[in-house]
């Protein structure tokens, strides 16, 4: 299957993070890039969409015996 | 005496060294000679401390002619993942970024261990930063797998697994923040033990080679009994690790030998099903029937949000990578492989809500395994997929299931890791052992995981399994 196209917003936020921190990237690199993010967005989706409300983030694992 | 190191354990090697049958300098002899002999062809060690283990050996023989036995790790060889700060030893964390760096402390496992007597033969081969499964490391080489030299050790603590497979140690310290212990044990044919969150303190781990919230210093071995050995050494809290546990330490070996009639084993189902290569299928069924003949009841285990864990996994270590190498990207960017910088730097661009989220998630998925375990002892599942694919097929990018070719990496990262992922979530103690091999002779490997500081019932059945079952006996056919 051909991978997606970026979106030019996502391109243009690598593209900023890459001048913030001085990443030498190609612009094939940035693409690269912006597609993980935009997968990794995709799959974060689902934490989203779940409904969580009144749960109390985990602020560290309480393990208990 | 005549060693047939093959065939040594902690277990069997300790006795004769505490009855001064065995001397320490002449083991560790024998494994110095055995690692120059095969390291140049496995690439398990990155850093061979040959004198200082000599220096370490004669000093333990000394004491123990001197009659300061100290305990069953005595004068017994060990190798530690390079992410692990030993003092003295240049500890790179698979990059080039910290190849000058020489500790002037240890990490408190290992300080623990040399308490214990253990020699330190040297430092181990690793996923560059310990972000991966693979140990293709483009700085310091590929470990390759003693079963196969085609094939992969896993990773990330790859260079441990193989030189405990090969016996160039007789046991290894690495760390594990999705599967690194796990998968490179199953993938060597030992035992790799994640125990509880907090269980061994993560004081001394290199920042960044894995998510604060998901790691674990970790035990590989040749067998359960020398596991138990290894984790009594160096579990326990640590002041210096405020995310370290103050549960007392079970006596562990007292665990083994127990029977396993009335435990309840929950089969534990979810996202990762549909990448189990037939193989492997079939090697668990195999270890199932054998843990119902010892006893072990056996249902379905269901958690409800199961199919969060992968989302909750990605986002928690995207931010806390993130958070840990941000001064290195804005100073060494050029110092990652590319593949390291592209995954580092698209972490950069994750929201803080979905960091936020995922912890509320994470919460919700505890809980649930926390229900669970109410009427269930243990969960069981592979401990990868699929068999362990070659170096080749890796550095295509690809994995080889039941005759197909497919993507091993997506957005929840590699696939090898799927079955792995709920206990670094969880935190809860999980265990990887050998239940059989594939058609390509390399080893597969079965899954124990149990509640919360119950790393005594996992030796238990763990060493039941083993004892019932000839896996652990087999060796890889290494030529001299």
């Amino acid at each position: 299957m051909a991978e997606s196209s970026p979106s030019a917003v996502m391109i243009e936020r690598v593209r900023q993070l890459a001048v913030e921190y001085g990443f030498d990237l190609t612009e094939g690199e940035i693409a690269a890039i912006a597609r993980q993010t935009e997968s990794c967005e995709r799959l974060f989706r689902v934490l989203h969409e779940t409904d969580l409300s009144g749960v109390t983030p985990l602020l560290r694992l309480e393990l208990k015996e | 005496m005549a060693l047939e190191i093959e065939r040594a354990t902690i277990g069997a090697l300790a006795p004769l060294i505490k009855q001064k049958k065995l001397s320490p300098v002449e083991l560790t002899d024998a494994y110095l000679d055995r690692i120059k002999r095969l390291n140049p062809r496995l690439n398990a060690y990155v850093l061979i401390a040959e004198e200082r283990a000599r220096t370490e050996a004669a000093a333990a023989e000394r004491e123990i002619r001197e009659e300061r036995y100290r305990g069953p790790l005595h004068g017994i060889p060990f190798s530690i993942k390079d992410n692990l700060a030993v003092r003295g030893l240049r500890t790179a964390a698979g990059s080039p970024i910290l190849a000058d760096w020489v500790p002037d402390f240890d990490a408190t496992a290992v300080a623990r261990l040399k308490e214990a007597g253990a020699i330190i033969l040297g430092k181990t081969n690793m996923h560059e930063w310990a972000l991966g499964g693979t140990t293709i490391n483009p700085f310091f080489g590929t470990t390759r797998n003693p079963w196969d030299t085609a094939r992969i050790a896993g990773g990330s603590s790859g260079g441990s697994a193989a030189a405990v497979a090969a016996d160039l140690c007789l046991g290894a310290l690495g760390t594990d923040s999705a599967q690194s212990v796990r998968n490179p044990a199953s993938m060597c044919g030992i035992v790799g033990l994640k125990p509880t969150y907090g269980r061994v303190s993560q004081y001394g781990t290199v920042a960044g080679t894995g998510a604060f919230s998901c790691n674990h210093t970790g035990v590989l071995a040749k067998n359960v009994e020398d596991c138990a050995l290894i984790l009594q050494a160096v579990a326990g809290s640590d002041p210096r690790d405020p995310l370290s546990a103050g549960v007392p330490v079970a006596n562990y070996s007292a665990a083994i030998g127990k029977g396993l009639e009335g435990l309840k084993a929950g089969i534990l189902r979810g996202y990762f099903e549909e990448f189990i290569a037939l193989e492997v299928k079939e090697s668990f069924a195999a270890a199932l029937a054998t843990l119902q003949s010892l006893g072990v009841q056996l249902e379905e285990a269901t958690v409800p949000h199961m199919d969060l864990i992968p989302a909750i996994k990605v986002a928690t270590s995207r931010v806390e990578n993130a958070a840990a190498h941000e001064p290195y990207l804005r100073a060494r960017s050029k110092d990652y492989s590319r593949q390291t910088l592209f995954s580092y730097v698209s972490a950069l661009l994750t929201p803080a809500a979905t960091y936020v989220q995922a912890q509320r998630a994470r919460r919700l998925v505890c809980e649930e395994f926390d229900a669970l375990l109410k009427r269930l002892d243990l969960f069981l599942l592979p401990t990868i997929p699929f068999p362990v694919p070659t170096i080749e097929d890796c550095r295509d990018g690809c994995v080889e299931i039941d005759g197909r070719k497919i993507r091993r990496q997506d957005e929840r990262g590699g696939l090898e890791s799927l079955c792995c992922i709920p206990f670094n979530v969880t935190g809860l103690p999980a265990i990887s052992l050998g239940c059989g091999f594939s058609k390509a002779g390399t080893p597969i490997g079965l899954q124990i995981a149990a509640g919360a500081f119950r790393e005594d019932l996992l030796f238990r059945v763990a060493a039941a399994y083993e004892r019932k079952t000839s896996w652990s006996e087999a060796k890889p056919q290494l030529a001299l």
